[in-house]
C-alpha cells in the first residue's frame, strides 16, 4: 500500500483542487448575474413584482413554519435522547440506527458523540460507512469494519477522544468484516467465508484456507449466520484461535500447524474462560463448557444461548428463557435472571456490569424509567459478586443498530473500551 | 422640463452609472469567486447562488470597506460564508425532506470499481467532507491562505481550523491510500 506523507498528500490534493476549481460548467455567467443583481440591488424590477415577491416570501415563510412544526411532531421525537451514563468504566462504541454507517462513542456522564456517518460533521473520523466497532484489548484502538475489506483503526484516548486514524487493508472480501483482536492488540482475525484471515497491524496478512479439515460432508449448516465476532476468539496467550463452525469447535494454531476439532457439536458462538482452560460454546444441544485441551465436556448450562464468560471467570452470562438475560456459575449452578429481554451480551472490562441489546418493547415506543425511545436500546446492568442484578438497568444508548435483523452491518453492535493500558 | 422630470432624469442617470459600475464589479470578480464557490459547493447551481448572493451583499455594503486592498479577502469571506450557509440549508430537515436527494457514496459501492481514477476517489472523499472542512482545505491548499487567514475568512478560531484541516486531510489520505491498493 502506498503511504501518502503530508507533502505528497498536499500536492495531490492541490492538483485535484486546481482541476475542480476550473470546472465551472453550469454556473451562471457574469452577464446573467450582473442583470439579476441589478434588478434587485438597483430597484430595476417593477414595483408590482416586488410586492408579489414580498408576499411570496411571507407565504413561503409561514408554510415553512407550518411544515417545520409538522416535521418536529412526526420525526423530532425519533432523535436519540441524551442519556447520561452511569456505567462503571470505559468508553463505549456502538452502531446506531440511521444510515448504515453511524458509529457513536459515549462515555459516562456524556452525550453520545457520532464519529462515523453523515451527521458526524467535524467529529467525523471516517466516511462514508463503517461497521462492527471493536475495541482492542489494550483499550487504545477501535477497529471498524470498512469498505474494500479493510479496517479503519481509530486511536481513542482514555477520555474517549479520537487522536488518530489509519486504514488497515486485508485480503478479505469487499464487505466489511468484524474484527477479533489478538490479546496483545497487535493483530486482528476474522472469518472470510470459511477462510481464517489474520492481519497484523504491521506486516503482511495471512490467509488460512484449508484449516477446516476432515469435516463430514453432512456437516450441519445454520439457517442464520451468527455474529462472526463471537465465533472467532483468540486464546488468552495468543497462540490459538478458537472458531465456532457448523462442523464443530476448532482450535487453529496462530503460528501454523494443523487445526484441531475440539468438539463436534455444531457451534454458533464461543467464549474463553479468562484462565484459558475452558470454553463455553453455544450449540443446538445447549451451552456447553468444554476443556480447551481436549474438548472434554465439563458442564452443560441451563437452556439458553450466546453464553459469554465474565472477565473474572466466576460467572457466565447468557440469554435464557423468554429472552431474558441470566448469569450462572461455570458449572451450571445458581442461575439468576438479571434483566428482561436482551441479547448480544457483553461484560464490562471489570466484570461488574453487563451490557446488552434490549428489544422488549412492543410497538413503536419504548419507555424505561423516565426515558422514551424508539427501537432497540443498549442497556447496562450492574451485577454483584453473587451474580445477581444490583440496582436498575441503565440505558446506555437508545436506537442502536442490531445484528440479527440486518444484512449490513453484519454483526457487533457495540464494544466496551477495556481498561486503558 | 419640470423639476420632477429633471429629478427623474438625474436618478435614471445615477442608476445607469450604478448599473455600469455594478456590471464592471461583477465581471471583475465573477471568475475567481465562481472557482472558489465551486470548491466549497457540491453542485454548480449552489455555487452560482452563493456567488450571486455574495456579490449582491458586497455591492450593497461596498461603502463599508475602508481598505481597498482588502477587497479580495473580503469578497472571499462573503462567498465562503454564503456557500457554507447554503450547504447548511441543503442539509436541513426540510430541505432533505423536500429537496432532490444528492448522491452520496456509500459503503455498498466498491469504490475501486466505481472510481478507477485517482481524481474520482478524491472527489468522492472531498465531497464527503462537511462544508466547513471542505472550505478550509480549499482555502489553505488551493488559495494558499495561512491557517490564521483561513480562520479569519471562515470566522472560526484558529484551533478549530487546524482541527478541520487535520481531519479533512486524514479523510483524503484514507481515500487515496484506499485507491492505491
Amino acid at each position: 500500500m502506498k503511504r501518502f506523507d503530508d507533502a505528497l498528500l498536499d500536492a495531490t490534493v492541490r492538483d485535484f483542487l486546481r482541476v475542480r476549481a476550473a470546472d465551472t460548467d453550469g454556473i451562471r455567467g457574469a452577464d446573467a448575474m450582473s442583470a439579476e443583481i441589478a434588478q434587485r440591488a438597483l430597484g430595476l424590477r417593477r414595483t408590482g413584482e416586488r410586492a408579489w415577491s414580498g408576499r411570496l416570501v411571507w407565504v413561503a415563510l409561514l408554510a415553512s413554519l407550518l411544515l417545520m412544526a409538522i416535521w418536529a411532531v412526526l420525526v423530532g421525537g425519533r432523535r436519540p435522547p441524551v442519556v447520561p451514563l452511569s456505567v462503571g468504566n470505559g468508553v463505549i462504541a456502538y452502531a446506531a440506527e440511521g444510515s448504515p454507517s453511524d458509529i457513536y462513542l459515549v462515555r459516562p456522564g456524556a452525550a453520545p458523540r457520532q464519529i462515523v456517518g453523515e451527521g458526524a460533521g467535524e467529529g467525523a473520523v471516517y466516511s462514508p460507512a463503517a461497521a462492527c466497532p471493536t475495541f482492542s484489548p489494550n483499550g487504545t484502538t477501535l477497529a471498524l469494519g470498512a469498505i474494500a475489506g479493510s479496517f479503519i483503526l481509530v486511536s481513542v484516548d482514555p477520555e474517549g477522544e479520537v487522536v488518530g486514524t489509519r486504514r488497515l487493508q486485508t485480503p478479505g472480501a469487499e464487505s466489511p468484516h468484524c474484527a477479533s483482536w489478538a490479546p496483545d492488540s497487535a493483530s486482528l482475525a476474522f472469518l472470510d467465508g470459511s477462510a481464517l484471515i489474520i492481519v497484523p497491524l504491521e506486516g503482511p496478512a495471512r490467509r488460512i484456507d484449508d484449516w477446516e479439515t476432515a469435516v463430514a460432508s453432512d456437516a450441519a449448516t445454520f439457517l442464520i449466520d451468527y455474529p462472526p465476532d463471537r465465533a472467532v476468539q483468540w486464546s488468552r496467550d495468543g497462540s490459538m484461535i478458537a472458531i465456532a463452525r457448523p462442523s464443530g469447535t476448532w482450535l487453529v494454531p496462530v503460528k501454523g500447524g494443523e487445526a484441531r476439532r475440539l468438539h463436534d457439536s455444531p457451534a454458533r458462538t464461543l467464549s474463553w474462560a479468562p484462565d484459558g482452560t475452558r470454553l463455553v460454546v453455544w450449540t443446538p444441544a445447549g451451552s456447553l463448557v468444554i476443556r480447551a485441551t481436549d474438548g472434554t465436556l465439563v458442564a452443560t448450562l441451563p437452556p439458553g444461548n450466546q453464553p459469554v464468560w465474565s472477565p473474572t471467570g466466576s460467572r457466565i452470562a447468557y440469554v435464557g428463557a423468554e429472552a431474558s438475560v441470566y448469569v450462572v456459575g461455570p458449572d451450571g449452578s445458581d442461575p439468576r435472571m438479571v434483566a428482561g429481554y436482551g441479547y448480544d451480551i457483553t461484560w464490562s472490562p471489570d466484570g461488574k456490569e453487563i451490557m446488552y441489546i434490549h428489544d422488549g418493547c412492543e410497538g413503536p415506543t419504548c419507555v424505561i424509567g423516565d426515558t422514551t425511545f424508539h427501537g432497540y436500546a443498549l442497556m447496562s446492568q450492574a451485577i454483584d459478586t453473587q451474580g445477581a442484578a444490583s440496582g436498575d438497568p441503565v440505558i446506555v444508548a437508545p436506537m442502536v443498530r442490531i445484528a440479527s435483523e440486518r444484512s449490513y452491518p453484519p454483526a457487533q453492535s457495540f464494544s466496551w473500551q477495556p481498561v486503558y493500558r | 422640463m419640470t423639476s420632477d422630470t429633471r429629478r427623474d432624469a438625474i436618478a435614471d442617470a445615477a442608476t445607469a452609472l450604478d448599473a455600469a459600475s455594478l456590471d464592471a464589479f461583477v465581471r471583475e470578480h465573477h471568475g475567481r469567486l465562481v472557482c472558489l464557490a465551486r470548491l466549497v459547493c457540491l453542485d454548480s447551481s449552489e455555487a452560482g447562488d452563493a456567488v450571486q448572493a455574495a456579490l449582491e451583499q458586497a455591492w450593497r455594503r461596498r461603502d463599508s470597506l475602508r481598505d481597498a486592498h482588502a477587497l479580495r479577502a473580503w469578497l472571499d469571506r462573503i462567498v465562503v460564508r454564503e456557500a457554507i450557509r447554503q450547504d447548511r440549508q441543503r442539509r436541513s430537515p426540510l430541505a432533505r425532506l423536500f429537496g432532490s436527494p444528492r448522491e452520496i457514496p456509500v459503503a455498498t459501492v466498491d469504490r475501486r470499481a466505481a472510481a478507477p481514477h485517482l481524481s474520482m476517489a478524491l472527489r468522492l472523499a472531498f465531497e464527503g467532507l462537511p462544508a466547513a472542512q471542505r472550505v478550509v482545505v480549499a482555502l489553505h491548499l488551493h488559495y494558499g491562505y495561512s491557517v490564521a487567514q483561513t480562520a479569519e475568512l471562515v470566522g472560526a478560531p484558529i484551533e478549530t481550523v487546524r482541527s478541520r484541516l487535520r481531519v479533512g486531510r486524514q479523510q483524503l489520505r484514507l481515500a487515496l491510500e484506499d485507491e492505491r491498493q
